[in-house]
């Protein structure tokens, strides 16, 4: 009887906090701090990339922005969520691409207050075909802060 | 070098994890007040409290001057049982509100560490034994880690089943992703003809690629192993180490709020560091007081 009551001491104290933080998720789900920490756990065949082009389709690069192409493909994946748009292997719509874009640069403006005047936000997307790599580039949305003025 | 592969957990060991560990935790939280991130999104508890007092530019000096005065009882072992929990609160608030500006930082067990030390203070309150208390903080943190690697296995396991590595010839496609991720930020051309150089390389290693990717969804599922005792995770937490720097060298990436705690509590390289200078200079001084 001691022996198994050790056992079970010695369980509770070893792994007690990892069932804790298990429980948590199973409870609370994708909420901080409980994750089952999805990244890279599955190799879909897709992935994107977005970027801003002025009104010459010149590239702005991020970095003039403060901010990192990640953050805002991390953007993308959250508003979508937020939004219960589905996501990935191109199945958006054009219009689920138009309300995306637009409510990306909403966020992107408050946060870097970004001072682009016309500025398209396009998503690059990737996919295998025969083992080659092709990339599909569609424009997701245009703003132009000149005509609302 | 065998005490740092021992199962002793001393409180030399507790010093060299929490001075890091609080400065790491710091830096972090500077870095995410001065990015003026606005929580837009309302995820987690900012749902239910405004978060973005805790990321306000205007609240910095504030919000910095609170953490710097719960670094100072933490580093100095006051009220270590509210201190740690308070410490919990604050990191959940401003990495909810961090998520909720739209920075995806998988910082959830980073924030967990703090609540399994407090877990091991507020033990120490009902049971006074100072032995069990300076094995519970360290172990209790080792826990937090090892659940957010194995949760990261199951999570390969339910959304790709057991053809997770064999599907790695894929990750071609995350490769050319992370890349071009720099390149839209800094347009430097040497990103593009990196993703490149990357993608003929693991198209040309597929097998390398499928034993690399199964031996890593290993680390992770086994990691339970590692943290029956302090000696294993400190061998584990170097294979670990071993993975990251694979996946930065391939993909570009690190999840800094994973790896840094990983390191600074599984390796604990400081306390290493320490322990291995430390014998050295003792022998010397014995020697030099025998002979004087």
């Amino acid at each position: 009887m001691n022996q198994i009551k050790n056992k079970v001491n010695w369980f509770i104290f070893t792994f007690g906090v990892f069932v804790l933080y298990g429980i948590g998720y199973l409870i609370f789900g994708e909420s901080h701090p409980f994750s089952r920490y999805p990244m890279y756990s599955s190799f879909p065949n897709w992935s994107y990339v977005f970027y801003f082009t002025d009104k010459h389709d010149k590239i702005i690069p991020f970095e003039t922005m403060n901010i990192h192409g990640v953050e805002v493909s991390h953007l993308y994946y959250l508003i979508s969520e937020d939004l219960q748009i589905l996501y990935g292997n191109f199945q958006e719509s054009k219009e689920d691409l138009d309300l995306l874009g637009t409510k990306m640069i909403e966020i992107i403006k408050v946060q870097t207050d970004f001072d682009h005047p016309f500025i398209k936000l396009y998503r690059g997307g990737y996919y295998l075909e025969n083992d080659s790599i092709i990339r599909i580039d569609q424009l997701m949305t245009t703003i132009d802060y000149e005509d609302s003025i | 070098m065998k005490t740092l592969f021992d199962k002793v957990y001393t409180r030399k060991e507790w010093t060299f994890i929490k001075i890091p560990f609080f400065l790491f935790w710091i830096s972090l939280l500077q870095h995410i007040l001065d990015k003026g991130y606005h929580a837009s999104l309302s995820k987690g508890l900012c749902q239910l409290v405004d978060c973005q007092f805790f990321i306000a530019t205007d609240n910095k000096i504030l919000i910095l001057s609170i953490a710097w005065l719960l670094g100072v009882l933490y580093i100095a072992e006051i009220k270590m049982k509210w201190t740690t929990f308070i410490l919990f609160v604050m990191s959940m608030m401003v990495y909810s509100a961090e998520e909720s500006s739209g920075v995806l930082s998988r910082s959830g067990m980073f924030s967990f560490i703090f609540l399994s030390q407090s877990i091991a203070y507020w033990i120490y309150s009902f049971d006074i034994e100072l032995q069990r208390l300076w094995k519970n903080r360290i172990q209790f943190s080792m826990q937090a880690i090892a659940v957010a690697y194995f949760l990261s296995a199951c999570s390969k396991l339910i959304d790709s089943g057991l053809s997770w590595p064999s599907d790695g010839h894929r990750i071609t496609l995350q490769i050319v992703k992370s890349f071009n991720y720099n390149w839209v930020t800094n347009l430097n051309g040497e990103e593009l003809d990196k993703a490149a150089y990357f993608v003929k390389l693991i198209n040309q290693n597929q097998f390398t690629l499928f034993v690399l990717l199964s031996i890593s969804w290993l680390l992770e599922f086994f990691i339970p192993l590692a943290i029956v005792q302090r000696g294993y995770a400190r061998i584990y937490g170097i294979a670990l180490l071993g993975m990251h720097i694979g996946i930065f060298y391939f993909m570009d990436i690190v999840i800094i709020s994973f790896v840094v705690p990983m390191i600074i509590i599984f390796i604990n390289p400081l306390y290493c560091i320490m322990t291995l200078l430390d014998k050295p200079t003792k022998r010397i001084n014995s020697i030099f007081k025998i002979s004087r």
